[in-house]
């Protein structure tokens, strides 16, 4: 094997969307100077920080606090609105060679509509992610808890553009997979699979949360089993349906791991702030993965996985 | 910011400065050159726990005979990161990304004050060594205030940069018993205030009064803040601060790894 050049083929698609890689980076992980230190273009996909409609201040501070293989944050969807990101982050983002995700948030279901309504006029999107899952804001926004509200959001949404879109679903929930079928009955194209996990931190010593909005969402390897295990789950219940995992991928074999848990891409999140570079480096990390396998084609492991998903037994 | 380097620093050497104080020196390749102000943010371990990595001002700066560049970074032990840190013999690896943030400005004012508190020092020192380096020849004179003398870290290494270092300490070991508020404010009948250019670092509680005394002072001051910081790289929205929004009406959080650290005084809101 040696001086071989690395051939695997890490070409996934998402219904619709095909990916020359499956490594995406994260929604709220990614921006600003970022790309001047992450080779952004060959990435699978970038998911930008989530889009609200109008300018959104966010949490007080601290709004991150690091705890054991993870770190909670509660930033509150700090953005400059829709027009703001257009005039100020637009210009940057359309020329990425990568995948173009938008990730929106609205107030309301109408909200989410108008959103992707208007982004879709944009020359160079490839598709919407619904952020209906933000642990960190107010007014009822984790939509995503309740299947009604998730399949009405999914139908306004997919109502106003014809590019895929998918559901990014949260893992405080009993029932996911009521929730990730409740998005496809809306006509989700795929499902994002998890946000962050709701948690406290304390310092007893002030007698005070650690996070400047109390609670905060737990990401970082420490959310990897229960991200991990929710993938899995919805993958045996709905398997033509395309799932990016989400929850503390930090390595190739993690992706690997998605991946065959049913996953057909992935998001790189905290891993980008422990290493700017984290996304590629995996995605360089993958192909010597394979080989070592015997794997020529990344798509091939998607779902083997041996167990299925048991229903609860009455 | 063309040249931000990511990747491996290795450990030159570590000396323990004073008390739960040390000073690291790092190899790092030849990357963009350091402005007096800008931090680094260091993995300190490769594992998960601690996960994210810690941010650091330059106490300095300068060519290895290695081929490499030479970054001191003076801390104290803090917590998990900077335990771990020191911890690190000559020859351990971390990880390093920088140089990162808005360094000082040199400003043409013909005395600079430089207020510091604890560890609030780190940044001055280059920044004095820097200037001083680039034909800069104002005044400097160093008021710095700490617990204890030992922890006035680094103060006597400020004669060499051309600096006049005054001390308080709250136990009195050092210098006169007190506060460095209190210093500024019996310097300040002395200063030739129309021609004077503040900059201070420390506690967040110390330099609001700092900059509550220069506002009323009308003097200019420059503001080195620090927060919990995520990715250092302006994509996480962790580590903000209030500062006038840009009509000067309202205010908005800015984020102080790429529009900091350093702030004109004029533009925080306190909370």
């Amino acid at each position: 094997m040696t001086g071989r050049p690395l051939s695997a083929d890490l070409s996934v698609t998402l219904g619709s969307l095909a990916l020359p890689n499956p490594v995406m980076v994260a929604s709220g992980t990614f921006g600003a100077l970022m790309d001047r230190v992450l080779d952004v273009h060959r990435l699978g996909a970038v998911v930008e920080k989530t889009i609200t409609m109008d300018p959104r201040k966010g949490n007080p501070h601290p709004r991150v606090w690091e705890t054991p293989s993870g770190m909670l944050n509660s930033i509150g969807l700090d953005g400059p609105g829709l027009e703001g990101w257009i005039k100020k982050r637009w210009p940057a983002v359309q020329e990425y060679r990568c995948k173009v995700i938008l990730s929106v948030s609205g107030r309301t279901v109408e909200e989410f509509g108008e959103l992707v309504r208007r982004l879709d006029q944009l020359p160079r999107v490839d598709a919407f992610e619904l952020n209906i899952s933000c642990p960190n804001v107010s007014h009822g926004m984790d939509l995503a808890t309740d299947p009604a509200m998730t399949e009405k959001v999914v139908r306004v949404s997919k109502a106003a553009t014809r590019r895929p879109v998918f559901a990014k679903l949260t893992p405080n929930v009993t029932d996911i997979v009521a929730v990730a079928r409740a998005a496809v009955e809306g006509g989700a194209d795929g499902i994002s699979a998890v946000n962050t996990l709701r948690g406290m931190a304390v310092d007893w010593r002030k007698r005070a949360p650690a996070i400047g909005a109390v609670t905060g969402g737990l990401s970082g390897p420490a959310l990897k089993p229960v991200a991990l295990r929710m993938v899995w789950e919805i993958c045996s219940a709905l398997p033509k349906v395309p799932v990016i995992g989400i929850g503390g991928i930090s390595t190739a074999d993690d992706v690997l791991e998605f991946m065959v848990a049913g996953a057909s891409a992935v998001q790189i999140g905290t891993a980008s702030f422990v290493n700017a570079q984290a996304a590629t480096q995996i995605i360089d990390a993958l192909p010597g993965k394979l080989e070592a396998a015997g794997v020529s084609r990344i798509r091939d492991l998607i779902g083997t996985i041996t167990a299925k998903a048991q229903k609860p037994s009455s | 910011m063309a040249g931000i380097y990511n990747g491996d620093a290795t450990v030159v050497r570590q000396d323990r400065y004073s008390t739960n104080c040390w000073k690291m020196t790092l190899a790092v390749p030849r990357h963009d050159a350091v402005e007096a102000g800008q931090f680094c943010h260091i993995l300190t371990e490769f594992s998960t726990d601690p996960l994210l990595r810690r941010p650091f001002s330059y106490w300095d700066v300068r060519d290895g005979d290695d081929g490499t560049l030479h970054v001191d970074l003076l801390y104290t032990v803090v917590g998990r990161g900077t335990e771990a840190m020191a911890r690190k013999a000559p020859g351990a690896r971390m990880g390093y990304l920088g140089p990162l943030g808005l360094g000082f400005t040199p400003k043409p004012a013909k005395t600079w004050v430089f207020v510091a508190g604890g560890v609030g020092i780190v940044p001055f020192y280059f920044f004095a060594k820097q200037a001083r380096a680039r034909g800069r020849n104002p005044r400097m004179l160093l008021l710095f205030g700490g617990r204890t003398e030992a922890m006035l870290y680094g103060i006597d290494d400020f004669a060499g940069v051309g600096v006049e270092a005054q001390a308080v300490t709250e136990d009195g070991s050092r210098g006169r018993k007190g506060l460095v508020t209190q210093l500024i404010e019996e310097q300040l009948p002395a200063l030739d205030r129309k021609d004077l250019q503040v900059y201070t670092c420390g506690p967040e509680r110390m330099m609001e009064a700092v900059v509550r005394i220069a506002r009323r002072e009308g003097l200019p001051c420059e503001v080195s803040m620090e927060k919990h910081m995520g990715c250092a790289l302006g994509a996480c929205g962790a580590c903000v601060t209030r500062v006038l929004s840009d009509d000067g009406a309202d205010w908005r959080y800015s984020r102080i790894c790429i529009e900091g650290p350093t702030y004109d005084a004029c533009r925080l809101v306190l909370e």
